[in-house]
């Protein structure tokens, strides 16, 4: 799916130079699940963004679906990133003046497809997330768990070959957080591709593989051993 | 406490670079033009203060009721109106009366014919309050042939102002003493003086007494009246005295206008004005403009300081729960636009000081700035910086002021709903006043290309003006330098008229209508046979001046003859003002009362279409024609070909002729446009202005709009993630703002078309209010916006989503 090789990504400001992720080699596989780990500050934020083509990087090489995508401008990373990649963020970064089935409806928009078929797709994924009932209230009006299933909504409903969550659960209470760990992992089981940033063990356990990460440095990547699902 | 209140306003100033520039700078242009219009307007408005007493002096003009035409307003009246005002009114405690002469003043052969010479009555100088520099202030115009000069004449004729007891020479015969000279007048006067021969004058001048019952309508009449009298007092009583003096029935077609001497600057244009006037409306409207402009730069400091709240809520809180009252907060928040407002306001008084030299040379006009020597200046200067900041600081300091600690130390923080009303509703205002002033400025163009386009009525292509051709040596010359001049396969045609087009017709007699057997007054122009063909003037019936008829040419009364007879051609306004058509007009004779003595029968053999004479701006006057040959002061030339060979010839034709005198040669295009140069020169200020206005409206709406996006940086970095293309996002924030301008757009067009239409109607000829101004206004006003905000969103959707999201 993806191959980072020895990626380098550096932090300045007038008076320090800092390397966030430093000769960092990754490989995500079609149809994994990885979750990333590791203290603040470790650089795991920073590679995922990397990954999710929102950030560039200082040096190294970046392929996606066999694609040398280093080089490529802001505009062409935004087609290839509306195409493949979902994103769910710690904290749900919804759009506050935009409905729940606006909201969803957005990536869609963008994409350009008609009316009709944004309608057919939005419905079927709010269904999906089970929020259905609330499309159209705003996100303030939401639980912190109602507003992330909207955020995985959000995420899939463009059909992505890869989802990039970024402590999903980070701001959810421990029923919340299963729920959407349960939905990333049927997503999974569907066939798309996820990476996880989280600081918890429990929800480590989902991934197939999981990536530690230390002052910029891949410290070790390990399987799971046991898988819960 | 109020050291602790201008250290937060200093440190909050520097942390705020932006909005600080944009709020210090537009308040200062606005604050700039605010003085540098307060001072132009001053200037205007101190017309004539110069004069003592002058809340009692009043100008007596003749009102004009024609029955079947406009009344007509004429700023000169009759010779015996000035003694008729002191004998018959009470009120009138003094009066004085003076009429322009075209003489030509000099020494031996040199003679000048200059603007600005009368016959004044002895009174004149303490009238006036003039200032005697040399000379008896008292009896300077007591004798018969003595002259007053003002320095700038005694420098023209004698080259220094020590001249008192020297001579001059009148029209080449009259011997004038100088008995006096007077420090030139003030620029700020209505009055264009440049020498003033005695009153007594004239009887040497005319050969007789008969000038003191001359009916003509030549003399400015002045009175003073007693304190406590307004003219309108007197006003009220002029119909009764013309019905017993003139007749019954008098007061219906004649009455007598008194306007105050401050006023006549302003608000006469009358014909027969010692000089083009200023304009009341050209005060109103910069004025009008230059407080639209200071307030815009106040919306932008309201607006600014609202939608930058939430950077200084937190502030607010923690001064809250240490004890701060909403008062305090107030009086913090006040101070701060105090210090903004002051420090804008010694920017703008730097501008003026840099700035008003250059404007008052532009527009012509003498203005000064002397804020440090000007108590009173300088103290309103203070009031104004106070003004402008409790203005523009009250609003955003009760809006501050009124957060909830609680709520702000928690970051709860709402843009709240009635602020954000606020700040777009002023965001229309100042786009509404954009807009108006977008279409204002497209009109008044328009009508001004419009009127310079409108037929004259004569040809003015291709003319040159040969001038000064009354001195005598020139004089001498005329008809010689009209064959030579001929000769000239470039020379069309040239014909001599007492006045070219562009210049005012001075001369005017008292006759009798035929019709209705009233006196009324008669404004004429002396011209030659060629003079309608050469300018290509219509006539709409009868015929122009022939050689072919030698009864045609006009006469004074002489013992061989002494009712004369002559023929005259008059234009349409004049058949109007008589009371007939154009056709009708043709072979009516009437009387022409030349002395109040003697009269002559003129009959109208033709008429000519009405033709613009003087300024598009000043109605066209009733004129009549008289043949004079010998008369032409200055000589039409027409001309096909080459410019410069028919200049050099003209020029080789003049030296030959009349080596002695210099020649003056002008393109009659040029003359021209310069009698539109001083309004030229006010609508490129005002112009300007509404650039200018604009200008800071796009300021106001640059820092919104930056605010705008950086409050929705993380939606633009959602949005962004999303897979939303930098187009998108821009049009996303422009359609906020759009909205705001369409709703400026809808208030603006029904005001400006309103306030337009009135503005139009006051053109004779006018353009019809069309929509293209208002398209254009509405495009630019699109255009505008759609760049400041669009250039800065550009840079926002430009950025890398994971920038605006980590911003969070």
């Amino acid at each position: 799916m993806l191959h980072l090789t020895k990626i380098n990504k550096v932090f300045r400001t007038e008076l320090v130079e800092t390397y966030a992720l430093e000769d960092v080699t990754v490989t995500v596989e079609r149809g994994e699940f990885v979750a990333i780990m590791g203290q603040s500050g470790s650089g795991k934020s920073t590679l995922l963004n990397i990954i999710g083509m929102l950030d560039h990087i200082d040096g190294g090489e970046y392929v996606f679906d066999g694609k040398d995508i280093s080089h490529l401008s802001e505009g062409q990373l935004a087609d290839i990133r509306k195409d493949n990649i979902g994103f769910i963020f710690q904290s749900f970064n919804l759009i506050d003046e935009l409905t729940v089935y606006e909201n969803v409806e957005l990536p869609l928009i963008y994409q350009g497809l008609p009316k009709a078929e944004r309608a057919l797709r939005v419905t079927a994924v709010l269904e999906k997330v089970n929020i259905a009932h609330r499309k159209d209230h705003y996100p303030q009006q939401l639980s912190g768990g109602q507003q992330q299933r909207v955020a995985v909504g959000r995420a899939i409903v463009a059909k992505p070959k890869m989802i990039l969550a970024d402590e999903p659960t980070g701001n959810l209470d421990s029923k919340n957080g299963e729920e959407v760990m349960g939905l990333l992992a049927q997503l999974n089981q569907e066939g798309v591709t996820i990476v996880m940033v989280t600081h918890s063990d429990h929800h480590a356990n989902y991934a197939h593989r999981t990536i530690h990460v230390l002052d910029g440095h891949i410290v070790s990547s390990q399987m799971q051993e046991v898988r819960c699902a | 406490m109020l050291k602790n209140y201008l250290l937060i306003a200093y440190r909050s100033l520097l942390q705020q670079k932006l909005y600080s520039t944009i709020n210090i700078l537009g308040l200062a242009i606005g604050l700039a033009i605010c003085i540098s219009m307060a001072i132009f307007v001053e200037s205007e408005l101190g017309y004539d203060k110069f004069i003592k007493d002058n809340e009692q002096i009043y100008r007596s003009s003749v009102k004009w009721m024609p029955p079947s035409a406009p009344e007509q307003y004429y700023a000169q009246g009759q010779v015996f109106n000035a003694e008729n005002y002191q004998a018959h009114f009470e009120e009138v405690v003094d009066a004085t009366r003076f009429r322009e002469v075209s003489v030509a003043l000099g020494q031996g052969k040199e003679s000048f014919l200059h603007d600005g010479v009368f016959l004044a009555d002895p009174n004149f100088v303490d009238f006036f309050s003039l200032d005697v520099i040399d000379g008896e202030r008292q009896s300077a115009l007591e004798a018969p042939n003595t002259i007053v000069l003002t320095q700038a004449a005694a420098m023209l004729y004698f080259g220094r102002t020590n001249v008192v007891g020297e001579s001059l020479l009148g029209a080449g015969k009259l011997p004038l003493k100088v008995s006096a000279v007077i420090k030139d007048l003030p620029l700020r006067t209505h009055l264009n003086v440049f020498a003033l021969i005695s009153m007594a004058t004239a009887t040497t001048y005319y050969g007789d007494n008969s000038w003191q019952r001359d009916p003509s309508f030549n003399y400015f009449t002045y009175v003073k009246l007693a304190d406590g009298v307004t003219g309108e007092d007197v006003e009220a009583k002029i119909p009764s005295y013309l019905e017993n003096h003139y007749g019954p029935g008098t007061s219906d077609t004649l009455g007598f206008e008194l306007m105050p001497i401050t006023d006549i600057y302003l608000h006469s244009h009358h014909y027969g004005e010692m000089k083009e006037n200023g304009d009341i409306n050209t005060v109103y409207s910069f004025s009008v403009i230059s407080a639209l402009i200071l307030f815009i730069a106040c919306v932008n400091f309201m607006n600014l300081s609202t939608a930058t709240a939430t950077k200084r809520a937190k502030e607010v809180g923690v001064r809250k729960t240490l004890g701060a009252k909403q008062q305090h907060l107030v009086m913090q928040f006040v101070v701060e636009a105090m210090m903004l407002s002051y420090i804008a306001l010694i920017i703008a008084v730097a501008l003026v000081e840099a700035g008003l030299p250059l404007f008052a040379s532009f527009i012509g006009k003498p203005l000064s700035f002397d804020f440090y020597s000007e108590p009173l200046v300088l103290t309103t200067l203070l009031l104004l910086g106070l003004f402008v900041g409790l203005i523009s600081g009250a609003y955003p300091a009760f809006y501050l002021s009124r957060f909830k600690p609680a709520k702000v130390l928690k970051g709860e923080v709402t843009q709240g709903k009635s602020g954000a009303l606020l700040r777009k509703g002023l965001v229309v205002f100042q786009f509404s006043v954009a807009v108006v002033l977008i279409i204002a400025t497209t009109v008044s163009n328009q009508q001004l290309k419009y009127a310079r386009a409108i037929e004259l009525g004569y040809d003015k292509d291709n003319t040159f003006v040969l001038s000064r051709l009354y001195t005598d040596i020139a004089s001498q010359q005329r008809s010689a330098l009209k064959t030579q001049l001929l000769s000239h396969p470039n020379i069309v045609s040239v014909t001599a008229s007492s006045a070219v087009p562009t210049e005012t017709i001075v001369d005017a007699f008292g006759m009798v209508n035929p019709k209705t057997q009233l006196s009324q007054t008669m404004p004429t122009l002396a011209v030659d046979e060629d003079y309608f063909s050469s300018y290509n003037i219509k006539l709409l019936s009868g015929r122009g001046f022939s050689r072919d008829f030698p009864a045609d040419k006009f006469a004074m009364p002489s013992a061989a003859e002494p009712n004369p007879r002559f023929s005259v051609v008059i234009n349409e306004k004049a058949a109007q003002s008589l009371g007939f058509s154009a056709d009708e007009a043709v072979g009516k004779t009437f009387e022409v009362r030349l002395t109040r003595h003697s009269s002559a029968m003129a009959t109208i053999i033709g008429v000519t279409q009405n033709y613009y004479f003087s300024s598009l701006k000043t109605e066209i006057s009733p004129t009549y024609h008289l043949l004079r040959e010998n008369e032409g002061n200055s000589m039409a030339i027409k001309f096909k070909g080459d410019t410069a060979q028919t200049r050099d010839f003209i020029e080789a034709t003049w030296r030959k002729l009349v080596p002695e005198q210099e020649m003056e040669l002008t393109y009659l295009q040029t003359k021209f446009e310069q009698m539109y140069r001083q309004e030229d020169k006010e609508i490129i200020v005002f112009n300007l202005f509404s650039m200018l206005a604009i200008f800071i409206a796009c300021l106001g709406l640059f820092g919104l709009a930056s605010f705008t996006t950086k409050r929705r940086t993380k939606e633009i970095g959602v949005r962004k993630v999303l897979g939303a293309s930098v187009m998108d996002i821009v049009i996303l924030i422009n359609k906020e703002f759009s909205k705001q301008v369409m709703i400026a757009n809808l208030i603006a067009w029904p005001l400006a078309y309103f306030v337009m239409q009135q503005w139009l109607n006051n053109f004779v000829y006018r353009i019809d209010l069309s929509i293209v101004p208002f398209l254009i206004a509405a495009s630019l006003a699109f255009a505008i916006a759609w760049l400041t905000v669009g250039s800065l969103t550009l840079v926002a959707a430009q950025a890398r989503p994971v920038k605006s999201l980590r911003y969070e």
